[in-house]
C-alpha cells in the first residue's frame, strides 16, 4: 500500500544520481564527525591522563637533554641511548624529598629489527623496585623477570613464549604489556643484567663506547609519598644536583606541554569538521533547492489532490530524513572501518600519545555523529523545503 | 441538490489588472449535471475551474461548493474539501512520475483518512477504463490517452461530489478523444457523476447536458440538449 514513506523511497530510488550525491555528502559528514571526535578524545585522553598513566611523579634525566627531547623519548618513543652521571641514584636518594618509590631505568636503542618497521627502545628495568612497567602487565610474572627474558610493549608483534633477537642475543618473551598510549608500547623491557649484556654487545658490534661512566642508569622514576608536591621536589633536585648533570622533570609538566601540540591537532580537526559541515550544508541545500524547483509540478499535483502545506513539507522532509539516515549509517560504518587503521598506522607514524577511547564512548560518538549528520541534512534542506511549501498552488501548476 | 454555485464571480489577475479573466459569472450546477464549457484559448476556462477547486480565489463574487462557501477557508479546510469533494483533472498531465499508474490513482486516498479497499477500487477503475494492464507501469511508459484515463481514475478514487476536467482531450487523436469523452458520458449517465468539463475542442459539443461558451471571461449558455 502507498504511504508517505513509500513516496519518499520512490523519489530516492528513481533519482539514483541525485540520491547518491546526497547520501555521499551525509556519509562523509557523519564519518568525519565520528572519526574526528574519536580522534580528538583519544588524543586528549592520551595526554591528560598521561601523568597518571606514567605512574611517576618526577623523572630524573641527564641535564644535557632538552625538555622536548625527554618528552619525545618518554612519550612518543624515539629510541635513544643516554646515561645519567655516576651515583645519580645514590645522590637523589640522599635528598629529603618524601620518596615512596624509586626505580632506575636503562635506555638502549636497538638497531632496526625484523619484528618492527622502526627501531625499538630497549629499556632495562629493576624488576624488584619497578613500579612503572609492572603496572601495565596484564598478569604479573610468576617469578621475577629473569636474565635472558623480556617483556614487550603492546605494539611489538610477538607473543609470550616466542623469542626475539637483539644484538645477536635470543631473548624469550615472558610478558606483554597492555596498551599504554606512550612510548612503552613500542619498547622492550629486560632486567639489569640483560641490558648490561646487550649494551656490551651493542658497543662491540658498533665498535663505539656508549658511555664513559660506569653508571648504566638513563632515567630515574620517582613516586612521592602523598602530601609531597612533585613540582617542589623537582625544583629541589635541580637546585642541589643541577650542576652535576642531573635534571628533574615533574610529570604533570608533560601534560601542559603536550597539550600545546595537542591543542593544535585538535584545533585542526575541529576546523576541518567545521569546513566539512559548512560544505555539506551548502551541497545538500543546493541539491534540494534544485530538485525542488524541478518538482514544482509534482508539488502542485499533491496540493490540488488535497495535501496541506504541512503534509507537503512532511513528504519532502521524510525524503531528506531517509537520505540522511542512509548516509549517516554508512558514514558510521566507514568510520568504524577507518578508526582502527588510524589507531594502528597513522598514530604510530605520527608518534602521538594516543589512547583509543572506550567502546562505550565510541558507540555514543557514533550515535551522536549520525544524529548530527541527520540533523544537518534536515536543516540544510529545511529552507528550500519550507520555501517551496509557501508557493501558491496555481504558481506550482503553471509551467516554469 | 446544488453542488457548485458561482455568483457574480469576477477574476482579475494582479499582474494584469486591465484584464478580467472572468467577468461577472453566475452559474449553478446540480448533482448529476454534466456541464460542458467551450471557449478559445485564453478565454478564462482554466481560471473558472481553478476557482471552483479553490486553487484561485475570485476578485469578487461568491462561490459555494456542496453548500460550503469557499471564501476565508484555512489551508487545511480547503485541502480537505479538495481531497474529499473534488476530482480535479488539470490541463496537461500532472502526475508523480516516480509512482506507478496505480499508485498515482491511489495517491489522493492516502493524503487524508479514507476507509475501504482503496487498492481494490483503484483496480476496478483501471479495469473500467481499460488500463488495468498498465497498473504497474510508470507514467513515462504509457501513452497520452492512457495517462488521461488514469487521471480520471485518480479523480474518482475518493468518490468526489464533482469532477472538474480541464481540456481532458487536448493533444489526443480523435479516437482517444472520443474514448475519453465516452468515459465521461457513461460516468454521468450510468453512475450519476457530476461533471464540469472545459475544452476548446468542438468535438466535445456533442457531450454534456448543458453547453456554455466562454468568451473573454464572459459565460453564455449555448443550448440545452
Ligand atoms: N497567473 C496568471 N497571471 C496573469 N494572468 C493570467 C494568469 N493565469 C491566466 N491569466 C490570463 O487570464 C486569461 C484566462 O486564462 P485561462 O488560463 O483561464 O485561459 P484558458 O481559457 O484556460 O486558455 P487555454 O485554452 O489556453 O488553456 C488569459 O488571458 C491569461 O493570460
Ligand atoms: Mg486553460
Amino acid at each position: 500500500m502507498l504511504s508517505i514513506s513509500k513516496i519518499a523511497k520512490r523519489n530516492i530510488q528513481r533519482k539514483p544520481l541525485r540520491s547518491f550525491c546526497l547520501i555521499l555528502t551525509v556519509m562523509l559528514l557523519s564519518s568525519f564527525v565520528f572519526i574526528g571526535s574519536v580522534l580528538n578524545v583519544s588524543l586528549s585522553d592520551g595526554a591528560v591522563s598521561l601523568a597518571n598513566r606514567l605512574g611517576a611523579d618526577v623523572m630524573i634525566v641527564p641535564s644535557s637533554y632538552r625538555f622536548s627531547q625527554v618528552e619525545g623519548i618518554i612519550l612518543t618513543g624515539k629510541p635513544s641511548s643516554f646515561y645519567l652521571p655516576d651515583n645519580a641514584l645514590e645522590e637523589v636518594q640522599k635528598l629529603d624529598l618524601g620518596i615512596e618509590k624509586i626505580s632506575p631505568q636503562t635506555f638502549l636503542a636497538s638497531f632496526k629489527m625484523s619484528c618492527c618497521s622502526y627501531p625499538v627502545q630497549l629499556i632495562g628495568i629493576d624488576y624488584d623496585s619497578d613500579f612503572i612497567i609492572k603496572h601495565w602487565l596484564g598478569k604479573i610474572l610468576s617469578q621475577k623477570l629473569r636474565e635472558g627474558e623480556l617483556i614487550i610493549g603492546n605494539n611489538i608483534a610477538s607473543d609470550v613464549g616466542e623469542y626475539l633477537r637483539f644484538f645477536g642475543q635470543d631473548l624469550k618473551v615472558a610478558g606483554k604489556l597492555e596498551k599504554t598510549g606512550m612510548a612503552f608500547d613500542s619498547s622492550v623491557f629486560v632486567d639489569r643484567a640483560t641490558i648490561e649484556k646487550l649494551a656490551y654487545e651493542s658497543e662491540r658490534i658498533s665498535a663505539k663506547r656508549l658511555h664513559d661512566s660506569s653508571s648504566r642508569n638513563s632515567v630515574i622514576m620517582l613516586k612521592l609519598k602523598s602530601g609531597h608536591d612533585p613540582e617542589a621536589a623537582a625544583m629541589e633536585i635541580n637546585r642541589v644536583l643541577g650542576s652535576r648533570g642531573i635534571q628533574a622533570i615533574f610529570s604533570k609538566s608533560f601534560v601542559n606541554n603536550m597539550s600545546q601540540s595537542l591543542v593544535f591537532v585538535s584545533r585542526a580537526i575541529t576546523l576541518s569538521l567545521a569546513v566539512i559541515w559548512f560544505l555539506a550544508v551548502i551541497i545538500i541545500g543546493l541539491l534540494f533547492a534544485l530538485s525542488i524547483s524541478e518538482r514544482r509540478l509534482e508539488m502542485g499535483t499533491l496540493r490540488y489532490l488535497g495535501a496541506t502545506r504541512a503534509k507537503l513539507t512532511r513528504i519532502m522532509l521524510s525524503e531528506v530524513l531517509m537520505i540522511s539516515s542512509y548516509g549517516a549509517i554508512l558514514g558510521i560504518f566507514l568510520g568504524a572501518l577507518v578508526i582502527p587503521v588510524i589507531n594502528s598506522r597513522v598514530i604510530e607514524a605520527l608518534r602521538l600519545p594516543f589512547l583509543l577511547s572506550s567502546i562505550q564512548f565510541m558507540i555514543s560518538a557514533a550515535i551522536i555523529s549520525g544524529a548530527f549528520a541527520i540533523l544537518t541534512g534536515m536543516l540544510a534542506a529545511l529552507i528550500p523545503v519550507l520555501r517551496a511549501g509557501r508557493v501558491e498552488i496555481n504558481d506550482m501548476l503553471s509551467e516554469v | 441538490m446544488k453542488i457548485l454555485r458561482f455568483e457574480n464571480i469576477t477574476k482579475i489577475f494582479n499582474s494584469r489588472s486591465s484584464l478580467k479573466a472572468l467577468d461577472n459569472i453566475t452559474l449553478e450546477i446540480e448533482s448529476g449535471d454534466f456541464v460542458n464549457i467551450i471557449g478559445r484559448s485564453g478565454s478564462g476556462k482554466s481560471t473558472l475551474l481553478k476557482i471552483s477547486a479553490g486553487i484561485l480565489t475570485p476578485t469578487s463574487g461568491e462561490i459555494e461548493l456542496d453548500g460550503e462557501n469557499l471564501a476565508n477557508k484555512s489551508d487545511s479546510e480547503l485541502s480537505r474539501i479538495r481531497n474529499y469533494k473534488i476530482g480535479f483533472i488539470p490541463q496537461g498531465a500532472s502526475v508523480l512520475p516516480n509512482l506507478t499508474i496505480i499508485e498515482n490513482v491511489i495517491l489522493p486516498a492516502i493524503l487524508w483518512e479514507h476507509g475501504g479497499d482503496i487498492t481494490g477500487y483503484a483496480m476496478i477503475l483501471l479495469e473500467k477504463f481499460g488500463i488495468a494492464n498498465l497498473a504497474n507501469s510508470y507514467p513515462s511508459e504509457v501513452s497520452g490517452g492512457e495517462l488521461r484515463r488514469a487521471l480520471i481514475a485518480r479523480a474518482l478514487i475518493n468518490h468526489p461530489k464533482i469532477i472538474l476536467a480541464d481540456e481532458p482531450t487536448s493533444n489526443l487523436d480523435s479516437e482517444s478523444s472520443q474514448n475519453i469523452l465516452q468515459i465521461f458520458s457513461r460516468l454521468n449517465s450510468q453512475e450519476n457523476v457530476t461533471l464540469l468539463l472545459v475544452s476548446h475542442d468542438l468535438d466535445t459539443l456533442k457531450f454534456g447536458k448543458r453547453v456554455f461558451e466562454m468568451n473573454d471571461g464572459i459565460l453564455t449558455q449555448k443550448s440545452v440538449l
